[in-house]
Order: structure tokens, then sequence, then C-alpha cells
């Protein structure tokens, strides 16, 4: 692909976290974009700077002395265009997620899959969830009816926005309306005390003139398509889009500093709104995912203070995030999941206080990092555990009885995926990349064959959002690595326990530099095949009957040619879902292994 | 690849004399009790307000069984009305009709003349703002509240658990690593807040809870101990964090320091979205008026007081020597940027950057 045609020469892209503020410049050097400088600094959000302009200057002097290219003006302010002395950029993207997230309120019927509904839309964007109104479900407060108790539910959240649902379209209509009776009540209330909550009814759609007259002028309000129009059939995408805009505009949009960032790009640069660096990073896998009609893209974030997963099946994305819980804000996950649920991927032992001492110190240090390995180890642990979560949260929402996602069935309920991408610090600071890897197959225990690849640079966000600038940009970004291969992984399903310690599969690499390695990969087994970087080898799987790497069981499919990465051909035999020995003692050692086996 | 090694910490206050100014604010416009200049005490009762936020509806035109658009003609009170318990709110005459009447205390805040509905906010208690600390009224900010200014002592605690209390500090440890027991604390602590060194034991709050102590402040506190802490009835401050680490020597010096006199202590500790640090204040005499605490923001430099917050030397305090220009290999294989931290004319070591915070 050609970039010679586009105006831009250089583009800096910069993505305000809760923690760290990044920023990545891009150049075109002989006519093909590519990844020059990345650099970071904290954010600057929070007192006592309360001005994110001033962590990012202190990021883009930082980007200056690693790229030996000036990109402020003596101001303080991002130099654009770039000038012909080579100093500044063409333009500048901005991706943000330092914002507090929309509290919402969700109201539903209970025993329907509405509310089930809106969780998925909620967690499309950056929403923390202030309360939950099933109708007929929940408890009274003392000498109140049902209906004084729901307008106090909503009162005592404070939401931003309460979104209602119920009814399939022409379905139930009383109970549904009874909830926006009391949303508009509590609006109402809301208002006198100095805030203004939005109602989005996404609900039955017959009911719309009914609610529209109840709720009158009484409330700021919108209606939307049924996030629920049938028993079978989920429609989240309008009110994720209304909630997503909801955040850009009164969040992110309040971010103290972010305005004078989004103002730097002069004439004749490009100007590209700062968008949510989740919606950012889903564009990426996105934009993978059009060319892919087998399977789907898989990306997650681990970022210090949210969570995302983006899977994007036939470039269709559906976006899953925890803004609650990052690998730095994790001190009530651990409550969530039970501190054992973290401890069991450790390789030594630790008390409760342990993993609790950790998770709070990490909370009240976001931007800390571990200096020894038991540091390390928890940090990870923690991590693997909050990816599984979302996933978990994530996985109801991805469509099934579609072409894709495939899934292979049997105990695994992840489709197949074709890449998996892995962002956020914990990943992409690993010390080496067997740690990465195995965070990742681990949290996600992917199926079949697939690709990782790593976020190395914390360029991912920052190539979906400078797509929006200039299309070439990712995808020559990507090409020219971009995002570091970190593994090819095989990860066949069968009866792996039962099965254990037999061997279930033939893995032969024929390296186009000469040569051949064989091995047969017994049940439960964790195997590693060298092929570094630049390298290639024809990679042929022989799987035994029963087994399957998603060509069907038992069918290995034709030799295919596979690419080096830092690690090479991971075959994970570990079986689905991942087994752990309930054993204290049997289980730091099977850890101790894997992380052997991958030399992590 | 070359970075310039700028790096700007995060930082903690640790002064031991500044002028504190602490706004207080209702959460509604109420009545302001003191004036500028007035001296007062941390108990003292600077502002009020009625406050409500519980609301009670009443289907009016069901109750008196008539059609919602004509319910409101029926009513005897009107919105922003005040009604006592008891109190017709709504009546009519009819056989086996009802008055509907307010079973609380409260202001008729919502009158829907569409569905007939009727809705009261109860009245419940009465807030009453303290001053919190001890020092004079510098100004009132409208019906919303006051600002208090003394000079004093602050320190910044890395964590805190429970709300604000105030209290003579009582010092019950010898070294800044000694860890609290309940041996530390005798009755001389009663009602006192106490100060401790090292990291808080389960026998300790057993024995905070029997003395009623006011407060505790100390190093650290135990991982599992998080729970119990937070159902104690006072706060606790931690200055460093949580597990088994001893109190920074400067912050444990400075509050040993002040040993019998008031102190006000805020354990409210808010990490994220409006990072809320719980403070430990204690308000001194001046005879000259002290300066602010300087701005923040400056780049970490050679000679600079600097803390560690995580890693093998967590909870020390030293003072940075160099900022070597390039990379150094830590223990679990990265390269990072950093400095050379001197924590004794014996002891020095190579720290992140990331795992240090500015002492100011």
């Amino acid at each position: 692909m050609d970039a010679s045609s586009s105006q831009l020469d250089s583009i800096v892209a910069i993505d305000i976290g809760t923690v760290y503020t990044k920023a990545v410049l891009i150049a075109r050097v002989e006519g093909v974009y590519r990844f020059i400088a990345r650099a970071e600094s904290v954010t600057t959000a929070e007192a006592p700077w309360s001005d994110v302009a001033v962590g990012t200057r202190h990021a883009l002097e930082k980007l200056s002395s690693a790229a030996g290219r000036r990109l402020l003006d003596e101001r303080g302010d991002l130099t654009t265009p770039q000038q012909p002395d080579g100093s500044g950029v063409d333009a500048c993207v901005v991706t943000a997620s330092a914002g507090k997230p929309l509290s919402v309120v969700l109201a539903g019927l209970a025993g329907e899959w509405s509310l089930e509904s809106l969780r998925h839309a909620a967690m499309g964007t950056y929403t923390t969830l202030a309360a939950e109104i099933a109708l007929s479900g929940g408890s009274r407060r003392a000498g109140r009816s049902l209906a004084d108790d729901r307008i106090q539910r909503v009162y005592d959240a404070r939401p931003d926005v309460v979104c209602i649902s119920g009814g399939t379209d022409g379905g139930a209509e009383r109970p549904v309306l009874e909830l926006v009776e009391a949303a508009k009540f509590a609006a109402r209330f809301l208002e006198v005390a100095g805030s203004r909550p939005r109602i989005l009814f996404a609900g039955n759609a017959k009911l719309k003139p009914r609610v529209a007259e109840t709720i009158g002028d009484a409330a700021d309000f919108l209606q939307i398509d049924n996030v629920r129009p049938g028993l079978d059939v989920e429609n989240v995408g309008p009110l994720q889009v209304e909630l997503e805009t909801m955040y850009t505009t009164h969040k992110m949009g309040r971010i103290a500093g972010l305005a004078t960032i989004s103002a730097w790009p002069k004439a004749r640069s490009i100007t590209v709104p700062a968008m949510p660096t989740a919606r950012a990073f889903g564009h990426v896998a996105q934009y993978l995912s059009a060319e892919n009609t087998k399977t789907g893209v898989l990306g997650v974030d681990a970022g210090g203070s949210t969570t995302t997963v983006s899977a994007a099946f036939g470039g269709q994305l559906y976006t899953t995030l925890r803004s609650d819980v990052g690998t730095s804000f994790v001190a009530r996950f651990v409550d969530e999941v039970g501190w054992e649920s973290v401890a069991r991927w450790l390789d030594f032992e630790v008390s409760e206080g342990d993993i609790r001492a950790f998770a709070a110190n990490k909370e009240l240090r976001p931007g800390t990092i571990p200096q020894d390995t038991s540091d390390l180890r928890i940090e990870q642990a923690l991590a693997r555990e909050v990816l599984r979560a979302t996933l978990r949260a994530a996985r109801g929402a991805w469509p099934r009885g579609t072409s894709i996602p495939r899934f292979l069935g049997g105990d695994s309920n992840v489709p197949l995926f074709e890449p998996i991408i892995g962002a956020g610090g914990v990943l992409a600071r690993a010390p080496r990349p067997g740690q990465a890897a195995l965070l990742m197959l681990d949290a996600i225990e992917p199926v079949g064959v697939t690709t990782l690849v790593l976020d190395v640079y914390g360029l991912a966000a920052a190539l979906g959002a400078a797509a929006l600038a200039e299309p070439l940009i990712a995808v020559q970004a990507l090409e020219q690595g971009g995002l570091m291969n970190l593994a090819t992984v095989v990860a066949p399903l069968g009866a792996m326990r039962t099965r254990a310690g037999e061997v279930v599969m033939n893995v032969r690499l024929s390296y186009e530099s000469g040569g051949t390695i064989e091995d047969d990969i017994k049940a439960g087994s964790l195997s590693v095949l060298p092929l570094s970087p630049g390298q290639k080898a024809v990679m042929q799987l022989r799987p035994r009957v029963g087994i399957d790497i998603g060509r069907g069981a038992g069918r290995g499919g034709k030799p295919t040619e596979i690419t080096g990465s830092a690690l090479g051909l991971i075959v994970d035999a570990r079986g689905r879902p991942l087994g752990v020995s309930p054993d204290p003692k049997r289980r730091r050692e099977q850890m101790k292994s894997w992380l052997w086996d991958v030399g992590a | 690849m070359r970075e310039t090694t700028a790096y700007y910490p995060p930082e903690t206050r640790v002064m031991p004399l500044t002028l504190i100014r602490r706004d207080r604010m209702l959460p509604a416009a109420g009545d302001i009790l003191v004036g500028p200049g007035q001296r007062v005490e941390a108990s003292d009762v600077v502002a009020q307000v009625e406050l409500g936020g519980q609301f009670l509806t009443f289907e009016i035109a069901r109750l008196l069984r008539v059609p919602p658009a004509r319910a409101v003609r029926y009513l005897k009170k009107g919105k922003d009305d005040v009604v006592k318990a008891g109190e017709v709110i709504a009546g009519r005459m009819g056989l086996g009709v009802r008055p509907v009447r307010s079973p609380v205390d409260g202001v008729i805040v919502d009158v829907d003349e569409r569905d007939g509905r009727v809705a009261i906010e109860v009245a419940s208690r009465l807030f009453e703002l303290r001053a919190y600390v001890k020092g004079v009224v510098s100004n009132v900010l409208g019906r919303l509240g006051v600002v208090i200014e003394t000079p004093g002592a602050l320190i910044q605690a890395a964590l805190g658990i429970g709300g604000e209390s105030f209290g003579v500090l009582r010092a019950v440890s010898e070294a800044p690593d000694e860890p609290l027991r309940a041996s530390s604390i005798d009755i001389r602590a009663h009602g006192s807040i106490v100060v401790g060194g090292g990291w808080i034991t389960a026998s300790a709050l057993e024995q905070a809870q029997q003395l009623q102590l006011r407060g505790m402040i100390a190093g650290s506190l135990e991982g599992d101990l998080l729970e119990t802490a937070r159902q104690m009835p006072f706060p606790i401050m931690v200055t460093e964090g949580v597990g088994r680490i001893g109190m920074a020597t400067p912050i444990f010096e400075l509050i040993r320091a002040q040993d019998g006199r008031e102190a006000s202590i805020n354990g409210e500790t808010r990490t994220r979205w409006g990072i809320v640090r719980p403070e430990i204040l204690i308000p001194l005499p001046a005879e000259t008026r002290p300066p602010l605490p300087p701005a923040v923001g400056a780049p970490l430099t050679a000679g600079a007081r600097v803390r560690v917050v995580r890693g093998p030397h967590m909870g020390q305090v030293g003072t940075v020597t160099a900022i070597p220009a390039r990379t150094v290999r830590i223990e679990i294989g990265t390269r990072v940027h950093g400095a050379d931290v001197r924590f004794s004319p014996t002891a020095s070591a190579f720290v992140p950057f990331a795992n240090l915070e500015l002492l100011r």
C-alpha cells in the first residue's frame, strides 16, 4: 500500500489513561507509515494538578527526546502542522479513559432477559452500575410501598442515566410503565437536589407513546430501540451508542485540560475528535475481522483502571468493559472473586492478608511497578482473574447460532479467534514474553489454532484512532510490526483430563531454513516449539481420534506456513476449561511447571 | 531508544508547620452559625441544615376513588407546604372514603396533577457541620459553608478507614517499626488518638474499641484486618500502606513530637475520579503566619527527599543522590528509569521512578 498520496507525514497519538498518559509518534518514512517512538508519563487528571494537559506535555517532552524531534513550542503547545525543519506533526489524535464513568441505573422486568441485555449495553462503554431494579424482585424497605421503594433506590443512586427496558415489542406493558413512573419521580426529586439524570427507554416499542406521555417534560428523556425486541433477539447497539455519546459528552468532555489538548491541531492539520480509548481499541479488532470470514478477532486490554474485551466477528464489534476493575484497582474485585481464586495462579504460598495487602497497596499507588518476582507473580495472577471476569461478562453478549463466532463445542465456550491481541501494562511490560503468553492463555483459554500478538508499544488504541485521520496509518503501522508477534498457539479440544499423559497429537515443524522438529503432544501438557522472529516453517498437525483443533475431530488439515514470533509455537494441551489441581501443593507445582514450560 | 529522565513524581505532604485551610461545606444550603474572624474549636458546630432525601408518594386519585385528573381539587395542601404526621393532605366527602393523611412530618415536594399523585419529602435529621479543626473562620461561603484556617502540621496518610475525628494524640510506640499491640495501649489512651509506629495488630483493634479511642494512627495495617478495621467506630490512618510496614521515620518523629496536642484526622480515601487523601492535622501556635503548602509539579532532582512506595525498600525515606541517564535492570528482568537513593550513610539503592514519591 502506498502512503505517498496522503496529506499526513506524521501523527502523534495521545492516550490519556487513569494512571498513565501515553504518546506515540508515527511518521512516513520512505513512503510507509512507521512507528517511530513512544513515551509515557503519569496522568495528571487528579488533584493537585487537575489538568491532563500537564501530564500530556510531560509525555510529549519525553517523546521529543526519544524521537529527536521537537514537538512542543515555547508555550508548551503541540506544534502543528509539521514544520519544514522537521519539528511538529501534521495530526494529533487523542483517546481517553481517564474520565469518571457514567453512573447508570438499570431497570427491567424480573425473569426476563431485558435486564441482561441492558447490562450488555451498559458494559459497552465506560459505566458503573449504581443500582439495578428488577420489577417484582428486590427487597422492600420497611414502611414503604414498592413504588416508593423503586423511586427511593433511583434517587439514592443519583445516577447520570436511568436505562429502562422490559417487554418484548408488543409484550408486557403495565409493569414497564411502573418502572417509567418510578424513574420519572426520582428524576424530578433529583432535579430539586441539583442533578438531572437522563431517562433512556429501550423497551417495548409499542409503549413508546405512553412512555412519552408518562414522562412528559418531567425529565430529560430519550426513546431508543428495544434492547430485547424478541425473546431470542438482542439489539443493544442503539443503546450502547447513546451511552457512549453521553460518556463522551458528559464525562470525557469534563476531563480538565482535554479541551487544551484538543485545541492543539491548527489549520492544515487534521482534527479527529477525542474518543474513548475502548472504542479506538475496538476499531483495531474490527478492522482485522473485516478481512476474516472464518473466525473472530479478540482484543483484551488489561488497563490500570479499566478492563476491555473487544471481540469482532465479520466486522461486527462487541465491546465489554469493566470500568470498575483494572489491574491497579482490584481491592474490591478480590472480594468479588475471592482471594483463593487469585492465589491459585501462584507458584508459591500466600495468605489472604498477602493478597489483600497487595491489592490495597496497588490501588493506593496505581502507578507503581513490581520489583521482585513474587510481587510480579501476584500482579499477573490478579490480571488473569480480572481478564477472566471481563471475558465471562463479554461472552454473554457475543452472538450464537451464526457462522461466526464458531464454537468447537465440547467443554469450551470460547469461539475460534485469529488473532488475539493483548494490551495493557501488565502484558506489555511483562519482563518475559512467556509470562505475557501464559497470562493470556490462562485468562482467555483460546481453542484451535491462533496467534497471540502483544501491543507492546501501547499502540493499538492510538492506531484505532489514527485510522480515522488516515486509514493507511493503522494498516501500515500494523504491517510494520506495530504489534509484536508473541506466539502461534495450537490448543486442541478433547477429553484431556481423562486421557492425561496419553499422546493426543503429533506436531511437526519443517523450517524454511532447513531441518524439522517433531513432537508427540501429551494430554495435559504445555509445549513450546522454537520458531524465532523472521523464521518461517510449515506446521503439520496430526490430532488423534476425538481431538479437535478447529478442523473437525481427528483432522489436522493441510500443512500451513507459520511465521516466527517471540516464543514460537505453543501447543496448549492442558484442556478446556483449564483445570488446576484442588491440592494447593500440587497446584503450586503445576504453576511452576507451566511457567517453566513457556520460559517465564 | 533514549529518553529524557525528567520525571514528575506523585507527592505526599509531611509538613511540620504550614498554613492549613479547610473548606467546611454543608451538603445543601443551610444556616451558618459562625462569622469571619471567630475562633472555633474542632467540636464546634459551624453550620447546620435539615436534610431530607427520603420520599413517600400517595396516589390521591386511587385513595379517594376519583379520576386522576380530578384528584387535585381535593388536595388540602399544596406544593412546598409543610405537613405534620397525621395531618390530612387530601379528602372528600363520600361513603367509605377516608381522608389521606401524611404518616410523617415533611414537605410536599411534588404534586402531579395528571397522575393525581402527591410526593412528600420526609423531614429527617438535622445535619450539624463541625469545625473539625481548631482555628479561625477566615471566610464564609454564602449559606454553603465556611473556611477554617490555622497554622499547624500537615501529614497526608496513605490509607484512611472511617471519617473525621479529633482528639489528643497519644504516642505509644518507641520506634517507627514497632508493631501496635494491645499491650501498648493502656487506660491512659482512653478517648485519645493513639499513635503507633509499625503495623496495627488484631489485639490492638480489640483494645482500641474497649478504650473508646477517637482514632488510631500507625505505619500500616495487616491485610487480613482490613474488614475488621472497617467495623471500628473510629477512623484508622496508616501512613505507608497495607501489610507489615513501619512508619516512615520523618513522619513518626513529626507526630511523636506533638504527643499530647490535639489533632484532627480525616480517614476519607478516594483513589480515583476525584482523589481524596486521608490527612492528619495538628494545629500549632505560630507567632507569624506560616506559608501555604508549596505548589506541586516539580521534576525529581538530586537532593530531593523521597519515599519508596513499593518493593523491597517500601516505607523507607531517603535522598536522591543521582538520576542515572540510562535504564537499569531490576530483579524481575525489566530495564527501567529510576533514581539512586541514599537511606543512610551506609545504605542506598536504585529505585524505579514509578516506586518513588516526593515527601514535601
